[in-house]
């Protein structure tokens, strides 16, 4: 061992005595001894650095800095650093010295020292969204290098960022390089860690995160976001008592949080005038008037509607433990649609309107659309056994099944193609349970329909869309032993969206009849024979029954409407009528009536508004007559009729005050196929002799119809529409030129009164054109029948229920189509050369529904003669008087209630009524009264019909065609009505 | 629940519908077939000259007959076409359409008669003037001959009318190689059967009509030689003395004493064919005595 390794030996031995008796003596000295070091470790570093040892001053430095951090010394170290030419870590504490100083000439000096450096460093700048991240070069384990934002001096190299930062992802760059005097800027976004809150329960509530009073987070139901950990939610809605709940929310996952709120509530007594009228609060129904409801506290809109009556809205504020009254007094308003094809107030409409509403046809339960018409005013029905046919106004002529009237199902003609039929009994509808209200219009109608609106259109409304989902199930009998079953389903996809479809089945006994006229002398050998061969004695049994079935329905999406229907009726004929085998229990006939139709009607501006229709028809008739063989055999006619047709129509409403409707159909008849088969063969053929025959044709019609109204007392309505028949021999323009004209005033503050004026026309039916047989040659020419009417009609409203009404008409019928015997046993159809003129008036008095009462009276003078026709006598079956009653009653609430109706009419005169036909005879007078008691159930969803009609089990007869060996058909007698409706 | 619900109401629908389009569906066609009955009538002895055994050439001016109570049935009573009275003047050459219906049902009709009957108001004319067809109404004639017969020089005319009424029924006649009752109607086909009349069975000297042509004894009943033959004058004839010539057999009847009697007695005869060679059964009104 030489001198020098001794001497080092010596030193590295004292300065271990040093270290240790240095902590020692630092353990014993406390607290207050470290800042003496620290200033010892400094003085020390100083003098190493004067002396240039800058490697033992650096080492002072650090230890001084270590025991009392501090900038002055951070600076010392850099500038240490910086004689050792180790420029990043100079770089680093003159930036750690910086940060801490607050002397602008300690910074100054400080920052020209970093520019000094700045060149012999790389510079990384480190910043992350948000700041504060820890940063790390490269690995966590070489220690954290400061939070960001952060500039490092760096030597030249690559390296890589890592940040962290609570609450957050770590988050880490690419390889950067560095370069000596180069800046390199790393920029790191942070993804928080979060956990996702979903809040349920109350609609609407308001949702407040951890505070109170804080902002709203957000409104059930609603989702947050929020930092994982344990959070509380404070729900508060107005009407509501509040809630908190406080729950742990983890992180990545999605926790539900349901809040109930118990609602605080008031009490609100609604009643109407009234009674059953449907109560919606905020659009959701809760009960029917009269109630008590518990709202909740807070603002509401309230909303009192009924059926034909103006809704009642009323805006209240519920207040807790408070009542508030809402009284309702409805305001009737009677809806149609079939004057004008656009929805108004029976007032405004520019015809001759009753309604029949839902009240009353549930409160009667009417069994068809015939009987529901009886009673009205004009309105007379006559029943042959075989069809139920209307009058109105003093016309029904005998055999004419009802061809003069149009029947409209939701704006759809339902008569068929064959004889312009319209049906309006069981061949019509198996029942009229989904009859929401029956609109029916007197007067000519071509304006709007064309052909066939002669004396007047019928529509049927079927249900409303604002049905809710449902399903109904109904048992019924009425007159004479017939059954009847339907089912309904109601389904409602969504406010805009739904479907309902009814399937009715009908089984029916009939009634026994006894006919004189066919009551004949047994004794006689040449008496006619019965089908079972005995000697016809008048009576007939079991020769009137009849089964049938339907399916109706409606799917509707917004402006679109699809509606279908096929009824199917096979009704057995007892009257022995068109001379077949009286008593002969095959004499049938089958109808069936199918439809279907698309309709779409957008709203396409403001002021326009278009309807596109679409519809298929098709009308099956199958008639079966009992015949000897020595007159050909039973005869079978059939008719197969097939039709469709589109429309469009535009109603253009620039204001108020002008409303335009223009619009055209084209119709094409494309199967009119008839046949008629006897056992010699086929005794109805074509042009040229084959059997049945085909006569298919297109019928084109345009409309336009104005109303204008320039004040609130003044309304014209003017329109005119031309029709197009192929199958005439000729167009003639003033047959198909068809006008309405109308004036509507107000006079005076309840008081109604319309002049009105029409043409219309009916054009001749397939049958009438076509028809051929050994008896029956077709016509040579034929024209349509024209109608011109004029009417003038006052309504007068007594009180906001009490309502009268007056009219005056005259109707003048010209090209009547007749059938008349131009040979002896042969029968053509002609023009007649008389008119038929008809004068009338009516008056009604009627208080509307309200609580369950109603009371109606009318009467019905009209007058119907011959004009211009050599010696005819009384036009047949043609009514002068007619009055009815009918009226309303609860007795026991919504349970029970009592509804009767007394109809009464004048006699009709018979068919005779040719100069040289025998005389002519008058039935006698009918009066007919009916009693039904009717209710619901609401707690089992029942409703129920217990009724008797004709209850004095009047006799009175109907006067039928030609073609019955009868000059009276003898009306249904005492019957029973029952029905039963489970809703479920 | 709700979906098994709907499904039931559809499939209930379904049933509705089937039964509405289907089962209360009555074609009355069915698969039947149709054909056309005829019925015309000619007189091809009306149309040309007679010749008579005994050497007289006879040629008809107007030969009228009223034809009526044409029924076409078959034997369940059916009856599948007729026709009214149609009053017909046979000198007219060509079979007349007496009835024609379409459109029937292809099958056998079998039974078809007619009438030959005192013409009556609104009997139809077929080539029959108007005043002749007045003539048979006012007159109420059946047949109503007018002729003319020559021999050498010798002329005579005849205006003879009848009032007898003859029923013909059980018409049968051949058709294709087979006899056939009535009519026969084939799917699409017409069937014509022509009723064949005789303009010569009134000279007949058999009351059959089936004897020799004869017209001497009718010449001679010219009582006032003024050239036209009345049935009043025939009836005037006693055939005595022809009967002894072996002429006018009346076949045991008694009530047949004179020529006039003999000759309407022959109209009953008028009727010779139905079909090429078929025939009618003739069946005279009884007179009420």
């Amino acid at each position: 061992m030489n001198h020098t390794m001794r001497g080092r030996l010596l030193k590295h031995v004292v300065g271990f005595l040093v270290v240790l008796f240095l902590a020692l003596v630092s353990r014993t000295a406390g607290a207050d001894d470290t800042a003496d070091e620290a200033d010892l470790q400094f003085q020390l570093g100083a003098e190493r650095y004067e002396a240039g040892d800058y490697k033992g001053a650096l080492g002072h430095f650090l230890a001084s800095n270590r025991l009392v951090p501090n900038k002055n010394v951070l600076f010392n170290i850099a500038r240490t650093y910086e004689q050792l030419r180790r420029a990043p870590d100079a770089y680093r504490y003159y930036l750690l010295a910086l940060e801490g100083e607050t002397n602008p000439n300690a910074r100054k000096r400080i920052e020209e020292s970093i520019l000094r450096i700045t060149p012999n460093v790389a510079i990384l700048k480190v910043d992350t969204d948000p700041p504060g991240a820890t940063v790390y070069l490269d690995r966590k384990d070489l220690g954290p290098r400061g939070d960001t934002p952060r500039t490092l001096g760096l030597p030249e190299g690559k390296h890589k960022v890592i940040v962290e930062k609570p609450g957050y992802e770590p988050a880490e760059s690419e390889l950067v390089q560095l370069k000596i005097g180069a800046e390199v800027v790393v920029s790191l976004k942070l993804k928080q860690v979060l956990g996702t809150v979903r809040v349920e329960g109350e609609t609407g509530a308001k949702v407040k995160l951890d505070d109170e009073s804080g902002p709203v987070a957000c409104t059930i139901p609603c989702s947050l976001q929020v930092a994982p950990g344990r959070h509380t939610f404070f729900v508060v809605k107005e009407g509501f008592q509040g809630t908190e709940v406080t729950t742990e929310i983890p992180a990545n996952e999605t926790t539900t949080v349901r809040a109930r709120l118990s609602s605080q509530t008031g009490a609100v007594v609604v009643s109407s005038d009234v009674r059953d009228a449907l109560i919606t609060i905020d659009d959701q129904p809760v009960g029917f008037t009269p109630a008590v409801l518990n709202v909740p506290v807070g603002n509401h809109t309230i909303k009192i509607s009924q059926q034909g009556y103006r809704p009642f809205v009323q805006a209240i504020t519920v207040t807790m433990r408070k009542e508030t009254k809402v009284e309702a007094e409805l305001r009737v308003v009677e809806e149609v649609v079939a004057a004008s094809r656009v929805t108004e107030s029976v007032e405004d409409a520019p015809a001759s309107v009753s309604i029949i509403t839902s009240q009353e046809l549930r409160a009667m339960g009417y069994p068809t659309i015939a009987e529901a018409l009886r009673g009205i005013r004009g309105i007379y029905l006559s029943d042959d056994r075989s069809y139920v046919t209307v009058g109105v106004r003093g016309f029904s002529r005998p055999g004419d099944y009802g061809n003069r009237i149009l029947v409209l199902l939701d704006g759809q003609p339902m008569n068929d193609n064959y004889i312009w039929s319209s049906y309006v009994g069981t061949d019509g509808r198996i029942d009229i349970d989904d009859i929401e209200r029956i609109e029916v219009v007197r007067g000519p109608g071509s304006v709007l329909y064309g052909s066939s609106a002669f004396f007047g259109v019928i529509n049927l409304v079927t249900r409303s869309r604002n049905e809710p989902t449902h399903a109904e199930a109904s048992l019924s009998t009425f007159e004479y032993g017939n059954g009847r079953a339907r089912a309904t389903g109601v389904v409602r996809f969504g406010p805009d969206a739904g479907f309902w479809n009814t399937v009715s089945l009908l089984q029916g006994a009939g009634r026994d009849f006894y006919f004189e006229e066919y009551d004949s002398n047994a004794a006689d050998p040449a008496t006619p024979k019965q089908a079972n061969g005995l000697p016809q004695d008048g009576f007939t049994r079991g020769t009137d029954r009849q089964h049938g079935g339907m399916i109706t329905g409606r799917l509707w999406y917004k402006s679109f409407t699809l509606q279908w229907f096929l009824n199917s009726r096979r009704k057995h004929l007892p009257t022995g009528e068109y001379e077949t085998i009286f008593n002969h229990q095959g004499n049938r006939f089958v109808d069936t009536r199918g439809m279907l139709e698309a309709r779409y009607e957008p709203q396409l501006t403001k002021s326009v508004q278009s309807l596109s229709r679409a519809h298929v028809n098709m009308y099956n008739f199958d008639g079966y007559s009992a015949y000897t063989p020595e007159l050909e055999g039973p005869s079978r006619d059939s008719y197969r009729g097939r039709w469709g047709g589109v429309e469009q129509r535009f109603v253009f409403a620039p204001s108020s005050v002008l409303r335009f409707t223009a619009g055209g159909e084209v119709i094409h008849h494309l199967t009119t196929k008839q046949v008629g088969v006897n056992d010699a063969g086929a005794y109805l053929t074509d042009d040229q002799g084959r059997p049945g025959r085909n006569d298919p044709f297109t019928v084109g019609a345009g409309y336009l119809n104005a109303d204008v109204a320039p004040t609130r007392k003044l309304k014209l309505v003017a329109g005119a529409r031309l029709d197009y028949y192929s199958n005439l021999p000729k167009f003639e323009f003033f047959p198909a030129f068809n006008p309405r004209l109308a004036l509507i005033l107000k006079p005076y503050e309840g008081g109604n009164l319309k002049i009105m004026g029409a043409k219309a026309f009916r054009s001749p039916s397939v049958y009438e054109l076509h028809y051929t047989s050994a008896f029956q040659r077709p016509p040579t020419a034929l024209s349509p029948e024209q109608i011109y009417s004029g009417e003038i009609e006052l309504t007068h409203r007594l009180s906001q229920t009490v309502s009268g009404s007056v009219a005056a008409y005259t109707n003048l019928v010209e090209q009547l189509v007749v059938l008349n015997e131009i040979a002896p046993g042969i029968v053509q159809y002609q023009n007649s050369p008389a008119d038929v003129l008809v004068i009338g008036g009516e008056t009604e008095v009627r208080r509307e529904w309200r609580q369950g009462w109603m009371l109606a009276a009318t009467y019905s003078y009209q007058k119907a003669s011959y004009s211009g026709g050599a010696g005819l006598r009384e036009v047949p079956n043609t009514v002068e008087h007619l009055a009815s009653f009918r009226g309303g009653v609860p007795i026991i609430g919504r349970t029970l209630m009592g509804m009767s109706r007394l109809s009464i009419e004048g006699p009709r005169p018979d068919r005779n009524d040719k100069a040289g036909d025998p005389p002519q005879e008058k039935t006698t007078a009918g009066v007919i009264w009916d009693l039904v008691l009717s209710g619901e159930v609401e707690r089992m969803s029942i409703r129920y019909n217990l009724g008797i009609y004709n209850l004095m089990d009047w006799k009175y007869s109907i006067i039928p065609s030609g073609e019955f060996r009868q000059r009276q058909i003898i009306q249904s007698g005492r019957t029973i009505l029952a029905s039963v409706t489970v809703s479920f | 629940m709700k979906a098994r619900l709907f499904r039931r109401f559809l499939r209930g629908a379904a049933l509705v519908l089937s039964c509405g389009l289907l089962a209360c569906d009555e074609n009355p066609e069915g698969d039947l077939e149709y054909g056309t009955v005829e019925i015309t009538t000619t007189a091809p002895t009306a149309e040309n000259e007679i010749r008579t055994a005994d050497g007289w050439v006879i040629k008809h001016d107007k030969f009228v007959v009223n034809v009526s109570a044409i029924n076409v049935a078959g034997l369940d009573a059916v009856l599948t076409a007729s026709a009214t009275a149609q009053t017909i003047d046979q000198v007219k050459r060509g079979p007349k359409l007496l009835l024609t219906s379409s459109a029937r049902l292809a099958r056998p009709w079998e039974v078809v008669s007619f009438e030959i009957s005192p013409a009556k108001e609104g009997a139809a004319p077929i080539g029959v003037e108007e005043p002749d067809l007045a003539m048979m109404v006012e007159h109420g004639w059946s047949i109503h001959l007018v002729s003319t017969a020559a021999k050498g020089a010798e002329t005579k005319s005849i205006s003879w009318g009848f009032s007898s009424s003859t029923t013909y029924k059980d018409c049968e006649g051949e058709l294709d190689g087979v006899v056939v009752k009535g009519m026969l109607v084939r799917p699409n086909g017409t069937d014509t059967a022509d009723i064949g009349m005789r303009g010569d069975v009134f000279f007949s000297d058999k009351l059959d009509g089936t004897g020799a042509l004869a017209f001497d004894a009718i010449a001679a009943a010219d009582a006032d030689q003024n050239g036209d033959i009345s049935l009043e004058e025939l009836s005037a004839v006693a055939l005595d003395s022809a009967r002894a010539k072996g002429l006018y057999d009346v076949a045991g009847r008694t009530d047949i004493v004179d020529l006039g009697a003999y000759v309407k007695a022959l109209t009953t005869n008028a009727v010779s064919s139905f079909r090429a060679n078929g025939k009618c059964t003739p069946e005279a009104a009884v007179t009420a005595p």
